[in-house]
């Protein structure tokens, strides 16, 4: 998940100054995650990182950025102040919460906050906001965003004075349940759905969307923040199914720390205080049954070497390790080492050998030849007879098509398809080699071709969980005329006994009027295992764009003095011919006695196509003038 | 421009596709791996279970999976009513040549060096850089003291084949659930061999696979002892390769049985 960041709201957590926005792009980009963007914005840089999912948990927040860039730049973090006075007069209401499922909700932290009020925010909490795209909505609400944005933790604030009570209920949604968003949508909840209610309604989904029923507006004198911890499934879940994805939930469905709730209840409150020191502030009610447990992880200096490669010393991973913040201990060489609660990612020690290895840089780790192992490669027989096959029809002249696994129609169905016409894996090859050849004919001038030869082998369906390995050859003779099939039929057969040949087996398969389909996986059955598995050739070229409009055909013909090689005349076609002239074909020469002497004939089709538009009549007439003049400009007779 | 002439007997292409799984494979085997490969229709087991992808990651979401359905007329193996059926919520596209690495572990003792190419499956919108179907090229490495370090030598070693001897390779850090340490690899820029140009982003590197230290719970799952072993393993997709190589601008042209683009090659 993409994160924006603010790099003046960094600097908060430093009191020295930190590496310029350019260094720290670099920093992060060696050592965390991608810097997939940089922004000058007034006075400030807004990154936009692109948090690993094995780090949202913790990364997307400033807090935790500042974190990094600390741990990575070695000047010192300083956390955001969170103390406030602790003796306020007596609240009127007195909070209860009840949490029905502690799995979809492991922690749940509430207070009341009575005698504030809601307005504008201050200039520097807008600001901050604004910095990284966040519109103001009043003091209240901006409060739990700043907070979220901060710590990373998720908050809402209830208007008191709307709920029946002061009593929470953290329940699932009855069937049918009814609840109004804060902009304005009609949602129906499904018992599955994980709520916020009072003893009468729904006044949030949990973790995704508070309701309009309880919502802080003007008005508003007393309040409820929620910092609670929701299950990261059960969040991604509904937010699918109510269609409603927001900061909140996203950041929910990385799976959060519950021990996040606390600081930001704190920080909260603070902002709130500063805003209303005369308000009264209920003591904090937390349901956490289940209080998350520190991992404590094992593991050696020789471990941590041997996983990355790496000549790191006790005392350079000792210094890593207090530079992340880890507690530890040390007996030699081996460490025991317990993360951060919030570090929900660092559970055995291949985490523990990462986390060191990205701080001291994976691109300082050398190269290292592998050990000679007792391990000799087997050819796979798949791989070697597919491509002796391949290099069998390509010297045969057919060319090699890949066409799309998925078909209109088929045997296997595919569940979720992206349209009607790909509901299906092709049940074999023959269709698509049907369809490549109907394509290619049609193009068969441009591509200077009087038969199209085309070949395929890959998986193909032709049943529920049935897949085969297949090869299938197309023929389409566009000049054969009446024997075209008999000719076609021929062919195909060639075909099958050349493969016969190369393979030193009878080839079975199935014929239709322009295609032969072998199934090739059962062939590998009866073939020895090869001695060989590779190399088979490749060779390299360079690519020209296929362009979107329609092709013109043209020819010409023309007397040119014996011994003229055609070669000559072409230079000068292709040469007037310019950048339109797609395809040259000499399609017909021979020689003849005159008066004057003998003299050859050459006939050419041209093909004429344009990348930018469809090319009109008069445009290629001018072209094949400019050729015509130049040609006759020889002395040539252009027929 | 095309030029030709007579084409009876000429020769045919090859797709590039093709060409280039033949020079990555063609890499590996002078390196000393053995190719292998898998299924395309291939068990949730497989494609994520024994990759340490946990059960409700949102990759394994329609999403993002093709998922298969059983036969309509209701035979016996199959149930017709869809989701959530033994054998029928089980089954996927393959979304990774990865899926081959449990399949091979499960029957070969280390150590091994193994290259799979093979076509894979995403449910994704089809546009001029995304197909749901591509092919990709994983490797995987297993033996006693193997670390990062021989994946980077072993990596260095083969695009300097691909790329000429000029190419070098860094790891940056990253994530895939069936690696730890996880890495991404970022090959110097062929165009402008790391001074930084409009393909590079000017950056000088350009990303082209994932790779990382195969974790101790997908060793375990497929029989072998992490404690004893160690291994590496990486991933590539091919399309994406061919098509910086050409200068081809839509991947489409790749399935489609377009001689257009074949018979340049
Ligand atoms: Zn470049």
């Amino acid at each position: 998940m993409n994160i924006p960041i603010s790099y003046n709201w960094l600097r908060v957590h430093f009191e020295k100054d930190i590496p310029a926005p350019n260094e720290i792009a670099t920093l992060l980009t060696k050592h965390l995650c991608e810097v997939e963007g940089m922004e000058v914005r007034n006075d400030d840089t807004i990154f936009d990182f692109k948090i690993l999912p094995d780090r949202g948990h913790d990364l997307l927040s400033h807090h935790g950025i500042a974190r990094e860039v600390s741990v990575l730049s070695g000047v010192p973090f300083k956390k955001i102040p969170t103390e406030y006075q602790q003796s306020f007069e007596k609240t009127e209401a007195i909070l209860k919460v009840s949490v029905s499922d502690a799995h979809l909700c492991p922690r749940y932290m509430g207070r009341v906050i009575e005698n504030v009020g809601v307005g504008e925010s201050p200039a520097w909490l807008r600001a901050r906001l604004e910095s990284v795209g966040q519109r103001s909505i009043n003091n209240i609400v901006d409060i739990t965003n700043f907070v979220m944005l901060e710590l990373g933790q998720p908050m809402h604030a209830f208007d008191l004075r709307k709920l029946s009570g002061a009593e929470i209920f953290v329940r699932k949604a009855h069937e049918g349940e009814k609840m109004m968003t804060l902009d304005n949508k009609d949602i129906t909840l499904t018992p599955e759905t994980l709520v916020i209610a009072d003893s009468k309604q729904a006044l949030a989904i949990a973790g995704v969307k508070g309701g309009k029923d309880a919502g802080v507006e003007a008005g508003t004198t007393s309040i409820v923040f929620e910092s609670a911890n929701f299950n990261a499934v059960s969040t991604r879940k509904t937010s699918q199914r109510v269609g409603i994805r927001t900061d909140s939930s996203r950041r929910y469905e990385h799976g959060l720390s519950p021990s996040l709730t606390e600081e930001a209840i704190h920080l909260a409150t603070k902002l709130l205080l500063e805003m209303y020191p005369q308000a009264r502030v209920g003591e904090i009610v937390d349901v956490y049954p289940e209080p998350q447990q520190a991992q404590t992880i094992v593991i050696t200096v020789s471990d941590i070497n041997g996983i990355l490669g790496s000549t790191l010393s006790p005392d350079e991973v000792e210094g890593i390790v207090v530079r992340l913040g880890f507690t530890h201990t040390r007996d030699g060489e081996t460490f025991t080492i317990t993360p951060p609660l919030v570090r929900l990612d660092l559970s055995i020690k291949e985490d523990i050998a990462e986390e060191i290895g990205r701080v001291y840089g994976f691109y300082k780790i050398t190269d290292a030849p592998l050990p000679d192992f007792a391990f000799t490669a087997r050819p796979l027989k798949a791989y070697y007879y597919a491509n002796l096959i391949r290099d069998t029809l390509v010297a045969r002249g057919f060319s090699e098509v890949y066409t799309s696994s998925f078909q209109k129609e088929g045997e296997f169905a595919v569940l979720n398809p992206l349209a009607e016409d790909k509901a299906f894996l092709r049940k074999n090859l023959a269709m698509n080699i049907e369809q490549a050849l109907e394509l290619n004919v049609r193009n068969a001038p441009l591509l200077g071709l009087d038969e199209i030869r085309i070949f395929e082998i890959g998986k193909a369906f032709p049943g529920v969980m049935e897949e085969k390995l297949l090869c299938a050859v197309g023929i389409e003779l566009t000049k054969a005329g009446k024997k075209k099939d008999t000719m076609t039929r021929e062919a195909l057969e060639e075909v099958r006994t050349v493969i016969g040949e190369v393979l030193g087996v009878a080839i079975e398969g199935v014929f239709t009027t322009n295609v032969f389909e072998l199934d090739l996986g059962a062939l590998l059955d009866t073939l020895p295992e090869p001695k060989v598995g590779a190399p088979f050739v490749s060779v390299g070229t360079r690519y020209q764009k296929i362009s979107a409009y329609p092709f013109m055909l043209r020819d010409i013909a023309l007397w040119v003095p014996e011994g003229i090689p055609n070669d000559e005349v072409l230079a000068i076609i292709v040469h007037e011919g310019g950048d339109l002239l797609r395809t040259k074909r000499l399609f017909d020469v021979f020689t003849k006695e005159f008066p004057e002497g003998k003299r050859t004939s050459y006939a050419f089709n041209l093909v004429f196509q344009s990348y930018e538009k469809t090319l009109s009549d008069e445009e290629i007439n001018n072209s094949m003038l400019r050729i015509t003049i130049a040609l006759r400009a020889r002395g040539w007779e252009v027929r | 421009m095309t030029d030709s002439r007579n084409n009876k007997g000429a020769q045919g292409h090859l797709h590039p596709l093709t060409q280039i799984v033949r020079e990555i494979v063609d890499s590996f085997v002078a390196m000393g791996f053995e190719v292998a490969d898998g299924p395309e229709v291939e068990s949730e087991h497989y494609n994520f279970d024994v990759l340490n992808v946990p059960k409700d990651h949102p990759s394994r979401d329609m999403q993002d999976t093709f998922w298969l359905k059983p036969s309509e007329d209701g035979s016996p193996n199959h149930s017709t009513s869809g989701v959530g059926l033994k054998g029928v919520s089980q089954t996927v596209l393959r979304t990774h040549t990865s899926s081959v690495q449990a399949r091979y572990m499960e029957t070969q003792k280390p150590p091994f060096k193994i290259i799979v190419p093979g076509k894979v499956f995403r449910c994704e919108a089809t546009d001029a850089t995304h197909e749901a179907q591509f092919h990709q090229i994983e490797g995987l490495v297993v033996g006693e003291g193997i670390s990062l370090s021989h994946l980077q030598y072993t990596l260095n070693e083969f695009f300097k084949r691909l790329y000429g001897t000029q190419a070098t390779i860094r790891f940056r850090p990253s994530f895939f659930p069936f690696v730890e340490p996880g890495v991404e690899v970022d090959v110097s820029c062929v165009k402008c061999s790391g001074k930084g140009c409009g393909m590079c982003k000017q950056t000088g590197f350009i990303e082209v696979m994932g790779a990382g230290m195969v974790h101790p719970n997908v060793l375990t799952a497929s029989g072998i002892d992490p404690q004893k072993y160690r291994g590496f393993a990486f991933g590539m997709g091919v399309d994406r390769l061919v098509m910086l190589k050409y200068g081809i601008d839509d991947i489409r042209y790749l399935y489609s049985g377009d001689l257009r683009l074949v018979n340049q090659f």
